[in-house]
């Protein structure tokens, strides 16, 4: 269009001279003029027309650079607007792309919807984990103990107390509100927490507001920012058409403020027309939902862990191990007290009526025979402190054997060959005694407490047949070399035997045709063998005439000589072939198979 | 749901909270408390089937100690001017405060009560003054918060108001 005004002037000038022409003729030589100067771009023009008419061409060179052109605008930093501009359209196709075939968007998100499922519940499981954490941290703890108490006092459960001592603090509500009618936009609130109308909070809220800033003349500009009570306060960000507030328990730091301020700047970025419009339909604005819930932020406070104190460990340390070992050392000396007693209950003699312990020692107390164990004398076996000891004992006679035993004992007062024992109440004696300690047992047993009869059958006196018996077979009658006559020397020996046989024969007469005592001739080895025999017989026969005329009736004897078949002792020297000349005694009892 | 704020507006003693009272919990109470500041209720209605939730303010009454905070009526989509029938001067008061919300938010549909009209015998506004009023094509009923006549309808009427525009 321009170019023909500028031609204009040109032409004007070229048709100054010419200006009795007709008019006709003027615009023909106009033409042919502008025609031989503009062809060339007359045509270009037509091109250019046709090009912009052409919606193929155009779309086809569109196309081209579409790419390159929303590159270069997201490099020059028009990324918001472009996202703006081409999220209806976006929007738009996949839920056309959902009505058409629900099946394509479905494959798209499948690999992403697995981990962001896994990774919601896992951040659930923690978030959980850490709340148990913090309760059980809380509940064994002192703190916990106060809170619990605390919760008790004010009638409230324990985990919202616990909750609201360890909170740093927590967003608990988000307000959206349209700055002009006050109206909520958006409302998000922590489920934990209960709350009034949220529309009725805004309208407060949003007087509270006007009578501050109406009551103390400030500034257009100025507002509240903040409101307290208690623990809970009000953060207020105000921008151009919209206000968001977030009621806060506790001390939020000031980076949320921040967040508020940005979620500010968001909203009014992202719903400037929505904002502007607002006709009280806040459904527009649920978009913004999220953004809100992101502010529903917490802290909890973590305690730190006691600085060490090492002084104090070891001293915990000592003081439970001292308790520990007091309490194990008491523990064992109980038991080994017990233990003592036991074995005290075990002893004949002792009777244990009780045993109790009291500041720190130990009395027992009962029946001890006089001549029981010294319970004082046991103490010592088991390693026990005879100064804890208390013992209070009341003197009986225990019927027990080994104390009746020894009781008797203390009474007859035994010779050291005789053997004193009682069972069940008798009295076994055995062993040799004088015929006198005897007699005084048999009188003075029956008077030991617990002594009821009295055996001394095995008990043997000096005149008894077996004591006769040994001191009788003990007698060697000695003769010299080859010689049977007595020798003098051996008179008083001979006196003796006939003694001791005449005593055996009082208590063991002998019956008819049997001797009792035999008198074995022996020889030693010198000379010829049956010349010993003879010999040894020989001494057999004088001994035995001998004792005849000692008194000894002949026919309880009978002499046997054995020559050096029956040596006392070995052959081997002078000495022993002394003993090997003899005459020896053996009592023949009617007892004795061999003898009969 | 459609949000609305409607403020009520009217001098003092004309009966403004009564008639939220009424509206909101169908209660009447013949003890006067003065609004201090602004008390905010709300109750949701449906008019020709969709719900609105109505944010009422009830500012405190106007009078020649304190003057209405004009900040508080930013934004409402409607007033309901009260004024007290068998105190004549109240409406004049009330229409004053509607020219100075007009004055300063523009034009705002609202609706005229003529409140305490149970009390017949008492009553001040004449017969011309109302007509006069209509005759401007206002929405001029009469109510009352202490048997619920005409309740319901004014609120119903400026609902409808509202919407309209």
């Amino acid at each position: 269009m321009a170019a023909p005004h500028m031609s204009e002037k040109p032409a004007d000038g070229v048709d100054g001279p010419s200006a009795g022409g007709s008019p006709h003729d003027d615009d023909k030589a106009l033409q042919e003029l502008r025609s031989l100067l503009l062809s060339e771009e007359q045509h270009e023009i037509v091109a250019l027309r046709e090009r912009l008419d052409n919606t193929e061409q155009r779309t086809l060179e569109v196309s081209a650079v579409v790419a390159e052109a929303i590159e270069l605008r997201r490099a020059h930093g028009g990324q918001q607007e472009l996202s703006a501009a081409l999220t209806p359209t976006v929007e738009e196709a996949v839920r056309e792309s959902v009505r058409k075939d629900s099946h394509v968007l479905v494959e798209a998100l499948f690999p992403v919807m697995g981990p962001a499922i896994r990774r919601s519940v896992a951040e659930v499981f923690r978030s959980t984990v850490q709340s148990f954490n913090q309760v059980l941290e809380s509940t064994f703890s002192i703190r916990g103990l106060q809170w619990r108490f605390e919760a008790l006092r004010m009638g409230r459960p324990y985990a919202e107390v616990a909750l609201l001592r360890s909170l740093v603090y927590r967003v608990e509500q988000v307000f959206l509100i349209h700055l002009k009618t006050s109206l909520v936009l958006q409302h998000v609130v922590d489920p934990a927490v209960v709350t009034q109308d949220a529309d009725m909070v805004s309208s407060m809220l949003s007087a509270i507001r006007d009578f501050v800033r109406d009551s103390f003349s400030t500034q257009q500009s100025d507002s509240l920012d903040s409101l307290q009570m208690g623990q809970v306060q009000v953060w207020i960000e105000q921008g151009p058409q919209a206000i968001i507030a977030a009621v806060i328990r506790g001390q939020a730091p000031q980076e949320l403020r921040l967040s508020l301020k940005e979620k500010l700047e968001d909203v009014h970025q992202r719903f400037s027309r929505e904002l502007e419009d607002f006709d009280g339909n806040p459904a527009p604005f649920e978009a913004f939902r999220p953004e809100l819930v992101a502010c529903l932020t917490a802290s909890y406070r973590h305690e730190k862990p006691a600085q060490s104190r090492p002084y104090l460990s070891i001293c915990a340390i000592v003081v439970a191990v001292l308790l520990a070992g007091w309490y194990g050392y008491t523990a064992i000396q109980n038991r080994k007290w017990a233990q003592y007693v036991e074995e005290l209950r075990q002893q004949p003699g002792i009777v244990v009526t009780s045993f109790q312990k009291a500041n720190g020692r130990y009395r027992i107390q009962g029946l001890r025979d006089p001549l029981a164990v010294d319970p004082a004398s046991l103490l010592g076996a088991r390693d026990l402190d005879p100064s804890k000891a208390e013992f209070h004992w009341s003197a009986f006679y225990a019927l027990d054997d080994s104390l009746v035993l020894k009781r008797a004992t203390a009474l007859l007062q035994p010779p050291a060959d005789v053997n004193l024992a009682v069972q069940n109440g008798v009295l076994h004696a055995a062993g040799d005694s004088s015929a006198e300690w005897k007699k005084n047992m048999e009188t003075r047993a029956p008077l030991v407490a617990g002594i009821n009869a009295l055996d001394d059958r095995d008990l043997n006196d000096e005149n008894s047949p077996k004591r006769l018996k040994a001191a009788l077979e003990s007698k060697v009658i000695l003769f010299d070399l080859a010689q049977a006559e007595i020798n003098p020397r051996q008179r008083q020996n001979l006196a003796a035997a006939a003694q001791t046989i005449q005593k055996l024969l009082q208590t063991a007469p002998p019956t008819a045709g049997n001797a009792v005592v035999e008198l074995i001739g022996h020889a030693d080895s010198s000379g010829p063998e049956a010349t010993n025999v003879l010999l040894s017989q020989e001494r057999a026969d004088n001994a035995m005439q001998a004792l005849e005329r000692l008194g000894v009736p002949a026919q309880s004897l009978r002499a046997t000589g054995v020559g050096l078949s029956s040596p006392l002792r070995p052959d081997t020297d002078e000495e022993n072939r002394q003993y090997n000349r003899s005459v020896t005694f053996r009592v023949v009892s009617p007892e004795t198979p061999q003898n009969r | 749901m459609l949000q609305k704020k409607i403020c009520m507006l009217g001098s003092f003693s004309v009966g403004k909270t009564s008639l939220i009272l009424r509206f909101v919990e169908s209660i009447f109470s013949d003890r006067y408390l003065t609004t201090v500041g602004v008390k905010i209720d709300k109750k949701i209605v449906s008019v020709d089937g969709q719900d609105v939730a109505l944010m009422l303010w009830d500012l405190y009454g106007e009078d020649e100690y304190q003057k209405i905070r004009m900040s508080y009526l930013r934004g409402a989509s409607g007033y309901l001017l009260v004024a007290d029938g068998t105190r004549a001067a109240t409406l004049d008061k009330t229409l004053a405060i509607k020219d100075e919300a007009e004055k300063n938010f523009g034009p705002t549909p609202f609706v005229v009560a003529l409140n305490k009209c149970d009390l017949t015998e008492d009553w001040e506004i004449t017969p011309e003054k109302e007509a006069e009023l209509a005759s401007r094509a206002w929405k001029v009923i009469r109510t009352s918060a202490k048997t619920g006549e005409g309740v319901e309808f004014v609120f119903q009427s400026l609902i409808k108001a509202m919407l309209a525009t």
